[in-house]
C-alpha cells in the first residue's frame, strides 16, 4: 500500500481534509468554519446530484435514439435534458471548485512555499489567499452585472421548456464564485488563528504535496 | 497596468492559485481598457454553452478514471500486458505510452488522460522499477500525442475553423482545404513521435535494467480473461463511433456508467456505501480545479480578443517575418505561449483566424500548417511555468509543482525534435488525395 | 477631435465576402467622417455566438453585431417571420416584403433599444441528404440534424413530428461522416463554408425558407455619434447592404454550382411533397404566434398579405 499513498490515490485521501478549527477558538471562527463544512456537505451532495443527472440524461437520449431510428417506441426523454446535460457539467465545475478552496486544492504554484517552515507557509498564504479573495470577489461582482442582463433575456422563446434559463446558469456563475470567495475567507480566518494561537498545526491543514 | 500586473506575477510565484492569476490579469485588462468586467463573465457561460458538449467528457472520463483506479484494473491490465510484452526492454512503459495515446484521441484532452490513466499506471510502473522522474514524466506526457489522430475533439474543431476561415469562395481559388483530408494528416506526424518515444522508453527500460519476463501465453490467457469486462472497452468506444451510434459525450457518459457497474457489481472492487461518495467527490475536486482554471481562461482570453493583442502579436512578428521557413519557427514560440495559457478550444477559434492569411501569403500548406499548431500546443500543455498538464499531475499524484517541471523536460525535448522534424520535412504530413470534382477555395486576400 | 469607436462583432470570417464588404464599410465611415468614427470588428465569432453577441451588446461591450435571423430574433424575435417556412420562395419576394416592411421592423427594434443599419442574406436554405427525399415520408425516415438552440426550428420538428439529431455545428459534419445524421439543412454557401457538401449526396430541390440577417447598433452607442456622423454611417450601411446582397446571392449560385459539379444530386420535389410541406408549414404559422410566443399576428398576417398582393401583381 505504500506505493499508492505516494501517488494520493482515492483511498488514501484524508477524510478530515477541508476546515476545522479548535473548540477553544472564539465563537465567531467556529461559527465561519462551521458554515463552511455544511457547505462543503451540499457541494459533495450537489456533485453526486449533478453526476447522476448526465449520466442518467446522457444515456437515456442514446438509448431514446438509436431504439427510436429502428421504429422502437421508448420513452421520449425530456426537451429540456440537454440543457440540463450542459448546466450539470457547469455545475460539476463549481461544485468541484468550491470544493477544492474548502480543502485548498487549488492548482498553484509551489516552487516557493515548499521550502518554508509552517509558520512561514501559513503567513505567506494568509497574504495569498487574501488577494485570491479579492480577485474571486471581483469574479462575483461581475458575474452580477453579467446576470442582471440576463435577466432581460427572460421572454425569450429560445428559453421555453428549459429548466436552466439564461438567468438560472448566470445565478450558478454568481452562487459558484460567491462561494469559492466565502471558503476563501474562512480559510483566511483559520490560518491567522492558527498563527495567532502558537498550536501546533494539524499536518494535514497546510501540507505541500511530497517530493518522493 | 504594468504595476498591478508585476503584483499579480509575484503572488502567482508565492503560491496565487493559477486560476486567480489568470483571472485577475484578465480582468485587469479589460478594466485598462475601458470594458466592462461582466464581458469576461459572458465568456464564462460560453462553458455551459455548445461548449459544454466537449467539456462534458472531462468530468465523466475522470470519474471512470477514478472508478478504474480505485478497482484493481490496473493490476488486472498490466499482468496481461506483462505475460505478452514483458519480454520487450520497457514493455509496460511502451503500454503505458500507446494506451494514453489511444485514449487522448476519445476524450480530446491530455490532462483527462493523466487523471484517468495515469493514476492507474504510475504505481505499476514504479513497482517494476521503472525509475521515479521516468514514470512520472511518461504518464504525464503520453496523452499529449493523442490529439493528433481522429476523432480528437480540437483536430475537428481545428479543421473546421481553419476551414471555415480558409474556404470563401472567389474566382480566383489558389489553395483548397478539405477537412475530410486534414483529419488524416496527424496520423503520420502522431505515429512519429510515437515512435521517437517509443525508443525512449525502451532505451529507459534497458537503463533501468527493468525486469524482463519470458514471452508467456497461457498466463496471457489467465490475465485476459480476468480482464474480460474491462478489456472490450476501447473497442465498444470505436465502434459506437463509428457505426455512428453515438456522439463522444454520450459514450463519455456510457463508459463512465458501464465501468461504474463493472467496478461495482462485478468485480465488487469498489464499495458503494463506502467508497461511492468520497470517490465522485474526490475526482471532481479535481475536475473543479481544471474547471477553475479553464473559465478564469476564458476571462484572459476574453481581454485578449477585446484588446486584439494576438492580431498586434502577429502584425508585430510581420514586420520582422519573411520566410515561410521563419514564419514557422515564430508560429512554434507563440503557440507554445499560448497553449500555455489559453484552453485549447479558445486558443484554436482566437488564433487560426489570425494565421490563415500568413499562411496563404507564405504558400504554407494548411495540413502541415495544422499538425505543427496542435502538437504545440500539446508542448504548451507540458511548458513550464503553467503548463496545465503539470499542474493537473502534481494534484493527482499530490507532487511538487518543480519536480514536475523538472520530470517531463525530456519529452518536451522529444516531443520538440519531432516537431522540428516535421516543421522542416512537410512530405511527413500524409493526407489522402482529393476525390472527384473539388471545390476550389481561395484564401482571404488583405 | 474626440473618435468614436464602434465595435462590431460577427460569426463572418475574415476573408469572407460579408466580412469583406464590412471592412470596406468600416474604412469608408472612417474616411467620410475625418475619423471621428471608426469601426472595429470581431470576426470569426470571436466573441461567441450570436446569443454572446447579443448579450454583449447588452452589456455595453459590444456597439453593435452583424447578425443572422437567430441573433435578431434574440432582440426582436418578429423578425423571424421572415423566415418561416415555405413563405418567402424568392429573392424578388423577400427583397419586396423586406422593403415594403423596413420601417416596422426599424420601430420594432427602436423598441428594444437597437437601431438597424442594414440587411443581409443568408441564402435559400434546402436539405441535404445521402438518400433521396421525394416526400414527407421520405424526410421522416431519415436521421436529421436539428439545431435545437432556435425556437422555430424546435417547433417545426415538433409539429413535423421528426426526432431530429440535435447537435452542436461541429460535431455535424463527423456525424454525417458516421451516420449518426444523414441529413442536415443550411444555404448552398453555408454546405460549402462548412463543408458539409463533401458528405451528402443529394439536394432536395425545393426551397424550404430564405435565412437573412442584418446589422445592429445599440441605441446606447448611436446616440453617442453626432447626426452628420450617424448620417454617414447610415448612408455607408446602405451601400453596403446593396453591395451584400448581390454579392453573397451570386455567391450562393457559384456554391450550387459548384456542389453539383462535386457530385451532389439535386433531386426535383415532386408537386404532391410541396403540397404536403405547404400545409404543414401552414399549420405551424399560428403555433409560432403562442407556443412559444415568436412573433404577432399582425405581423405575420401582414407579411401574407404583401406576398399575395405581390404575386397577384405579378401574374
Ligand atoms: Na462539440
Ligand atoms: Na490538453
Amino acid at each position: 500500500m505504500a506505493v499508492e499513498a505516494d501517488t494520493g490515490l482515492p483511498e488514501q485521501i484524508e477524510p478530515e481534509r477541508g476546515h476545522a478549527c479548535p473548540p477553544d477558538w472564539p465563537a465567531p471562527i467556529r461559527a465561519l468554519t462551521q458554515l463552511s463544512r455544511v457547505l462543503a456537505l451540499v457541494e459533495g451532495a450537489g456533485i453526486i446530484i449533478c453526476m447522476l443527472a448526465v449520466i442518467f440524461l446522457s444515456t437515456w437520449q442514446f438509448v431514446e435514439r438509436n431504439l427510436v431510428q429502428r421504429h422502437v417506441p421508448f420513452f421520449h426523454s425530456p426537451p429540456w435534458g440537454d440543457g440540463v446535460i450542459r448546466h450539470s457539467v457547469f455545475l460539476l465545475g463549481f461544485f468541484g471548485g468550491a470544493y477544492a478552496t474548502f480543502t485548498a486544492r487549488h492548482i498553484r504554484i509551489d516552487a516557493v512555499t515548499r521550502v518554508l517552515s509552517v509558520r512561514a507557509r501559513l503567513a505567506l498564504r494568509v497574504l495569498t489567499t487574501i488577494a485570491a479573495l479579492g480577485i474571486v470577489t471581483m469574479f462575483t461582482y461581475a458575474a452580477w452585472g453579467f446576470y442582471k442582463v440576463t435577466l432581460e433575456e427572460a421572454g425569450d422563446a429560445s428559453q421555453a421548456e428549459q429548466f436552466f434559463t439564461s438567468s438560472r446558469g448566470a445565478l450558478i456563475i454568481v452562487i459558484g464564485y460567491g462561494v469559492v470567495a466565502f471558503h476563501f475567507l474562512v480559510q483566511i480566518a483559520l490560518d491567522i488563528g492558527w498563527l495567532v494561537s502558537k498550536q501546533p498545526v494539524p499536518p494535514t491543514y497546510i501540507a505541500e504535496a511530497s517530493a518522493h | 497596468m504594468l504595476f498591478p500586473l508585476t503584483i499579480v506575477i509575484l503572488l502567482a510565484l508565492l503560491g496565487l492559485p493559477l486560476f486567480c492569476v489568470l483571472g485577475a490579469i484578465g480582468l485587469l485588462g479589460l478594466h485598462y481598457g475601458g470594458t466592462d468586467l461582466s464581458g469576461g463573465l459572458a465568456d464564462v457561460y460560453r462553458l455551459a454553452g455548445a461548449e459544454a458538449v466537449s467539456l462534458s467528457t472531462i468530468p465523466l472520463f475522470t470519474f471512470a478514471g477514478y472508478l478504474m483506479a480505485k478497482a484493481k484494473t490496473a493490476q488486472r491490465l498490466v499482468r496481461m500486458a506483462e505475460a505478452l510484452l514483458g519480454w520487450i526492454p520497457g514493455g509496460l512503459a511502451l503500454v503505458t505510452l500507446w494506451t494514453c495515446a489511444f485514449f487522448t484521441i476519445f476524450t480530446g484532452a491530455s490532462g483527462v488522460t493523466i487523471v484517468a490513466l495515469g493514476g492507474l499506471l504510475l504505481p505499476e510502473l514504479e513497482k517494476s522499477n521503472y525509475p521515479k522522474r521516468f514514470s512520472l514524466e511518461l504518464v504525464t506526457g503520453s496523452g499529449a500525442i493523442g490529439l493528433l489522430f481522429p476523432p480528437a475533439l480540437p483536430l475537428i474543431v481545428y479543421g473546421i475553423v481553419y476551414g471555415i476561415n480558409a474556404g470563401q469562395i472567389t474566382d480566383s481559388g489558389t489553395q483548397t482545404f478539405q477537412i475530410d483530408r486534414f483529419f488524416y494528416a496527424g496520423i503520420v506526424p502522431g505515429l512519429l513521435v510515437l515512435g521517437i518515444l517509443s525508443v525512449y522508453c525502451i532505451a529507459m527500460g534497458w537503463h533501468a535494467k527493468v525486469p524482463r519476463k519470458k514471452l508467456d501465453l497461457r498466463e496471457f490467457g489467465r490475465a485476459f480473461w480476468e480482464a474480460k469486462w474491462e478489456l472490450p472497452i476501447p473497442f465498444v468506444i470505436l465502434g459506437l463511433l463509428g457505426f455512428g451510434l453515438a456522439v463522444i459525450p454520450e459514450v463519455a457518459a456510457l463508459t463512465a456508467l458501464y465501468v461504474f457497474i463493472v467496478e461495482s457489481f462485478i468485480y465488487k472492487d469498489v464499495n458503494l456505501r463506502r467508497d461511492l461518495f468520497n470517490l465522485t467527490r474526490e475526482s471532481m475536486t479535481l475536475v473543479g480545479a481544471i474547471f477553475m482554471k479553464i473559465a478564469a481562461a476564458t476571462i484572459l482570453t476574453a481581454y485578449f480578443v477585446d484588446a486584439g493583442i494576438p492580431e498586434r502579436l502577429f502584425d508585430l512578428l510581420s514586420v520582422y517575418v519573411h520566410t515561410p521557413r521563419a514564419v514557422l519557427l515564430v508560429l512554434n514560440v507563440v503557440l507554445l505561449l499560448v497553449g500555455c495559457l489559453m484552453d485549447i478550444f479558445s486558443a484554436i477559434v482566437v488564433v487560426v483566424p489570425l494565421i490563415v492569411p500568413a499562411a496563404a501569403k507564405f504558400h504554407i500548406d494548411p495540413y502541415h500548417l495544422g499538425v505543427i499548431f496542435l502538437l504545440n500546443l500539446e508542448i504548451g500543455y507540458l511548458l513550464p511555468p503553467a503548463g496545465l498538464n503539470l499542474f493537473i499531475a502534481a494534484f493527482r499524484f499530490n507532487r511538487p509543482i518543480t519536480q514536475l517541471y523538472r520530470a517531463v523536460i525530456p519529452f518536451i525535448l522529444l516531443i520538440g525534435l519531432a516537431l522540428g522534424i516535421i516543421t522542416y520535412f512537410p512530405q511527413l504530413v500524409v493526407v489522402p488525395k482529393a476525390t472527384g470534382p473539388q471545390i476550389k477555395m481561395a484564401a482571404p486576400t488583405e | 477631435h474626440a473618435q468614436t469607436v464602434l465595435k462590431i462583432a460577427t460569426l463572418a470570417p475574415d476573408g469572407s465576402a460579408w466580412m469583406n464588404l464590412f471592412r470596406e464599410w468600416g474604412r469608408n465611415v472612417e474616411a467620410k467622417s475625418a475619423g471621428k468614427v471608426k469601426i472595429k470588428f470581431f470576426a470569426g465569432g470571436s466573441q461567441g455566438d450570436e446569443r454572446d453577441a447579443v448579450r454583449k451588446m447588452r452589456l455595453g461591450q459590444l456597439s453593435g453585431a452583424a447578425v443572422t435571423a437567430i441573433g435578431l430574433g434574440l432582440i426582436q424575435p418578429e423578425v423571424r417571420v421572415l423566415e418561416l417556412p415555405m413563405l418567402i420562395k424568392s429573392y424578388a419576394e423577400l427583397d419586396y416584403v423586406r422593403n415594403a416592411m423596413n420601417e416596422d421592423f426599424k420601430k420594432k427594434f427602436e423598441e428594444k433599444g437597437y437601431v438597424l443599419l442594414g440587411w443581409g442574406d443568408v441564402g435559400p436554405v434546402h436539405i441535404f441528404s445521402n438518400i433521396p427525399i421525394r416526400s414527407k415520408a421520405d424526410l421522416l425516415q431519415t436521421k436529421l440534424w436539428a439545431w435545437t438552440d432556435d425556437p422555430l426550428v424546435k417547433t417545426m420538428f415538433r409539429q413535423l413530428g421528426s426526432n431530429g439529431v440535435p447537435l452542436g455545428v461541429p460535431d455535424v459534419l463527423t456525424s454525417l461522416q458516421t451516420g449518426l445524421i444523414n441529413a442536415c439543412y443550411g444555404s448552398p454557401l453555408s454546405m460549402v463554408a462548412l463543408q458539409w457538401y463533401t458528405k451528402v449526396k443529394f439536394m432536395t430541390g425545393m426551397q424550404l425558407s430564405q435565412a437573412v440577417g442584418a446589422s445592429v447598433v445599440t441605441k446606447r452607442d448611436w446616440d453617442k455619434l453626432a447626426p452628420d456622423a450617424q448620417k454617414i454611417v447610415m448612408d455607408e450601411a446602405k451601400i453596403m447592404e446593396k453591395k451584400l446582397l448581390t454579392t453573397i446571392r451570386a455567391d450562393n449560385d457559384k456554391a450550387l454550382a459548384s456542389m453539383k459539379a462535386a457530385g451532389v444530386q439535386v433531386i426535383e420535389s415532386p408537386p404532391a411533397m410541396q403540397k404536403e410541406f405547404e400545409a404543414q408549414a401552414i399549420a405551424l404559422r399560428p403555433i409560432l404566434e403562442k407556443d412559444p410566443v415568436v412573433y404577432t399576428h399582425e405581423f405575420r398576417t401582414k407579411v401574407e398579405k404583401l406576398l399575395a398582393d405581390f404575386r397577384a401583381g405579378k401574374k
